[in-house]
């Protein structure tokens, strides 16, 4: 019966279960055990909805006509709306799952049925903004996920922190819906329809094109996170429950991903040079003050937010190197370097989601988020450290992770983008992209070193972290899940990319070469070499079992020797081992005009010359905070004030107002 | 002729307004006013034959000319007798804004293309006036009673437009007005009360603190 339906049936029906039992479970808590369990079940449903979606060509359904033609309510769905639905399938399931272990940390202390209707109607409002089908229903669905997310933010209220970040991102999420509101407004208005089926490739002025193209990345910039657009995610990210964390790094920042490829690469389609090079530019800015940012952090999930600021940088610049790409009439070279993007897209929600679910875990038995009071988890959580490793690998962009697959391609584009410009210009443009790519995955690799190392190597630094034990079987299984599929889908990458594909063909008719793997694309590479990490794998193994077989038989080496740890006579204590804090000092001094960190070293017990007790302290400022933001904040509050004088609270003054208004009225009206 | 000469009576009694020192004067006054609004409208009534007028002239003058006046007076005894009016400019000055008022309700009315002749054109500029003498009132006193009172001339004014323009607005619209305007006033008569209740005077300066 399942085959007879639609992928947009299956996702609607998804859709409407979550919200139904989200709805029943805030009413009653009666209905908590099945929500859980249908709410698996509709995330299955999504995933199916997601392949078939990327298989099956397109379809569109009305479900409700408004008043107006612009307030009807509209579905659809094509293949890049199947890959979306994927991806928001995926990364649901397993946030569910692994909240059915996770909840129990709230049990008793906070209300665990709005949690789990919150994450429910999270999922159902995200899969509505990829399968609107029109304005209206994009948009509402927008400013729902957004207002559920913010009150998924706020879970923990009573936190003064928590408090401050949902302010924050309420404002800035709503400053990026009113431009966004504007853009689709102005694109309806020229495509004379508000249905998306009937908004491709528009004709309009170059001027209003320019402008709907601004404010689309004004406002899904804000949403992914783009710098400087940036300062909700790192406050809003950590301070949710971890699943949801997941879920709003792993895939709500992607709906700002689809929306702006639904305005840009469908609606405005062909578009100037420039377009393309901006986009590139300021993803390429978010990547590496992501990244710098991220490594100036103790507070592990903030880490993982500012990298995932890195991460949506370096998905924009793949964005960037399509548009200037398909400026430059390639059109070949543009869509596979928008298949980069989607599929780097894609790894990320993967391994991003599984690197905030463990970091949850890790929260959940330590109650810390802090680095420096971690360590020596991985005898303690075994499991959990295996899983951190498979992510922290993948993010590395170590093959035969997935990640690896996305900043592969990535590369290749931009070397594509770097060959196929007649204009040194340009080449020098690309040649910087492929700069910032290499510099920023050095510095993830090391920033992921970092976070594995100080969690879970060398010993406990504090009570918390010595009692850790291993989590609840769901979230080792939601974990587990992540980290399979971060290794298939590097293993089996060509099948994968094959699947991710047809998402494309959305946008642009081209073919993308056969096999996207080639190392290089057959004009500019005589030989064919390809890549294949299967291969590859399977060489490393023979080569090491032959190494090992050499060094044991025939060599007669004897295997190591375990001794405790040179300490110079001392005692071993964990106060010796590297903090977090301290491996990444380098970088705090070599990035000192970005990240502008600031020390004290305070003498609080004992006398100047025997003292007994320190304080230091070490903060890291944002630097678009206080460049930025803090004059534009001074200026609104000085108009504010400017306002309030009007504002004297005499009745006698209001109706002053009304009244000199209306004898102006009255003198002016011809 | 007698509607010109009420009417010359009614703007006569609106400027009054504007030089009475205390509000008991000055209910008194509106109670007139009111009266000759009705007179007015059954004058009019008389004069077209319209059914629906000579209701509204008799709810005219049975509420805003006898009612309303009683609860206000009413109010007036019990927070204390015959209190004087405080107002933010002077009696002079205001008499002379009031003139200007009047002025400016012939300047616009000119500008309107009416028909010389018609009732619109003769009164129409009056109610103007009255609208924005109301409105006047209610900007410079500062006794929340006297708001109410500026509230009414401002209705007062309303209802003449309607009067002379269109010969009353339909008959629902004025019923669902005089209600208004009676709820109003016993909101006013009761707030008026407990402010003076709570702050000993009926000065509004005293809800400056409300704001936030």
């Amino acid at each position: 019966m399942l085959w007879s339906l639609s992928a947009l049936d299956i996702a609607i029906v998804g859709v409407a279960l979550c919200l139904l039992l989200g709805i029943l479970v805030v009413i009653h808590r009666f209905f908590l055990p099945v929500a859980k369990w249908i709410g698996i079940f509709a995330s299955l449903l999504f995933i199916v909805a997601g392949f078939m979606g990327l298989l099956n060509p397109v379809r569109y359904i009305a479900i409700g006509h408004g008043i107006f033609n612009f307030t009807s309510i509209a579905f659809r769905m094509n293949a890049m709306a199947g890959f979306f639905v994927l991806l928001i399938g995926t990364v649901g399931l397993v946030a569910l799952i692994y909240g059915l272990g996770y909840v129990k940390e709230y049990d008793g202390r906070k209300s665990v049925a709005l949690l789990v209707a919150g994450v429910l109607l999270f999922i159902a409002t995200m899969i509505a903004v990829v399968i609107a089908g029109n304005v209206f229903t994009f948009l509402v669905a927008w400013e729902c996920m957004s207002i559920i997310s913010f009150l998924l933010v706020v879970y923990e209220h009573e936190q003064r922190e928590v408090q401050n970040a949902g302010f924050i991102y309420v404002v800035m999420t709503h400053i990026g819906t009113a431009f966004l509101t504007i853009a689709f407004l102005i694109t309806a208005h020229y495509a004379g329809s508000f249905s998306f089926e009937q908004m491709s490739a528009i004709h309009m002025p170059l001027g209003m094109k320019t402008l709907v193209f601004l404010f689309a990345f004004i406002g899904f910039g804000t949403k992914a996170g783009l710098v400087p657009l940036h300062i909700w995610l790192p406050r809003a990210h950590p301070v949710a429950p971890s699943h949801v964390s997941a879920l709003m790094s792993g895939v709500m920042i992607k709906m700002a991903l689809y929306g702006f490829l639904l305005v840009v690469f469908q609606f405005l389609s062909n578009d100037p040079l420039w377009w393309g090079g901006l986009v590139a530019f300021v993803g390429a800015i978010s990547a590496l003050l992501g990244i710098v940012h991220a490594l100036g952090q103790r507070d592990q999930k903030r880490m993982l937010a500012f990298s995932s600021i890195e991460n949506m940088g370096i998905i924009f610049i793949g964005l960037g190197i399509s548009l200037m790409l398909h400026a430059l009439h390639q059109p070949m070279f543009a869509a596979f370097a928008l298949l980069a993007a989607l599929v780097h897209a894609f790894n990320h929600a993967l391994f991003k989601s599984l690197l905030f679910l463990s970091a949850g875990a890790v929260l959940a038995e330590t109650h810390t988020k802090n680095m420096d009071r971690l360590g020596g988890l991985i005898f303690r959580m075994p499991w959990t450290a295996l899983f951190t490793l498979f992510g922290a690998l993948s993010i590395a962009a170590m093959p035969p992770f997935n990640g690896f697959i996305g900043e592969w391609l990535l590369f290749q584009s931009a070397f594509g983008l770097a060959v196929s410009a007649h204009n040194s210009w340009i080449t020098f443009f690309a040649v910087l992209l492929i700069a910032t790519l290499t510099m920023t995955g050095a510095l993830v690799a090391m920033a992921f070193v970092r976070s594995f190392g100080m969690t879970f190597l060398a010993l406990p630094r504090s009570e918390d972290a010595k009692k850790a034990h291993e989590v609840h079987l769901s979230m080792r299984i939601a974990m587990a899940v992540l980290a399979a599929l971060c290794l298939v889908t590097g293993v089996f990458s060509s099948r994968w990319i094959d699947l991710l594909k047809h998402s494309v063909s959305t946008f642009t008719t081209t073919p993308i070469p056969a096999h996207a793997m080639d190392a290089g694309f057959a004009r500019f590479s005589p030989s064919h070499v390809t890549l294949s990490i299967p291969a590859v794998l399977l060489t490393a193994a023979v080569a090491t079992l032959l190494l090992w077989f050499v060094m044991r038989f025939m060599w007669k080496q004897t295997s190591m020797v375990r001794r405790d740890t040179w300490t110079c006579g001392g005692v071993l204590v964990p106060r010796m081992t590297y903090t977090a804090s301290g491996y990444s000092r380098p970088i705090r001094i070599a990035f000192q005009k970005i990240i502008q960190p600031s020390r004290s070293l305070n003498l609080t017990q004992g006398s100047f010359y025997y003292p007994s007790h320190y304080v230091y302290q070490s903060s890291v400022r944002p630097w678009a905070e206080a460049f930025l933001y803090q004059p534009v904040l001074r200026f609104v509050l000085y108009l504010a004030q400017l306002v309030r004088r009007i504002q004297n609270g005499q009745v006698q003054s209001y109706l002053a107002y009304l009244f000199i208004t209306l004898i102006v009225v009255l003198l002016l009206v011809k | 002729m007698l509607l010109q000469a009420l009417s010359v009576v009614l703007i006569l009694s609106t400027l009054g307004l504007l030089w009475m020192k205390r509000i008991i004067t000055a209910i008194k006054i509106l109670s007139a006013q009111s009266l000759i609004l009705g007179l007015m409208a059954l004058l009019i009534a008389w004069q077209t034959h319209t059914m629906d007028l000579y209701v509204m002239a008799a709810l005219t003058i049975l509420m805003k000319a006898i009612t309303i006046p009683i609860i206000l007076s009413y109010t007036m005894r019990k927070i204390g007798v015959a209190r004087e009016t405080e107002k933010l400019v002077g009696r002079e000055i205001s008499l002379l804004i009031g003139g200007g008022l009047l002025t400016l309700g012939y300047i616009v009315t000119a500008r309107l293309p009416i028909a010389a002749g018609s009732l619109s054109h003769e009164y129409l500029p009056i109610s103007i006036a009255m609208l924005l003498i109301g409105l006047f009132i209610m900007t410079t006193h500062q006794k929340a009673i006297m708001q109410g009172i500026g509230l009414i001339v401002m209705e007062n004014g309303l209802f003449l437009v309607a009067l002379v323009t269109t010969y009353g607005m339909p008959f629902l619209v004025d019923i669902g007005v005089f209600l208004d305007v009676f709820v109003v006033v016993i909101l006013i008569s009761m707030l008026t009360y407990r402010i003076d209740k709570t702050f000993q005077s009926t000065h509004t300066e005293n809800l400056r603190r409300l704001r936030g």
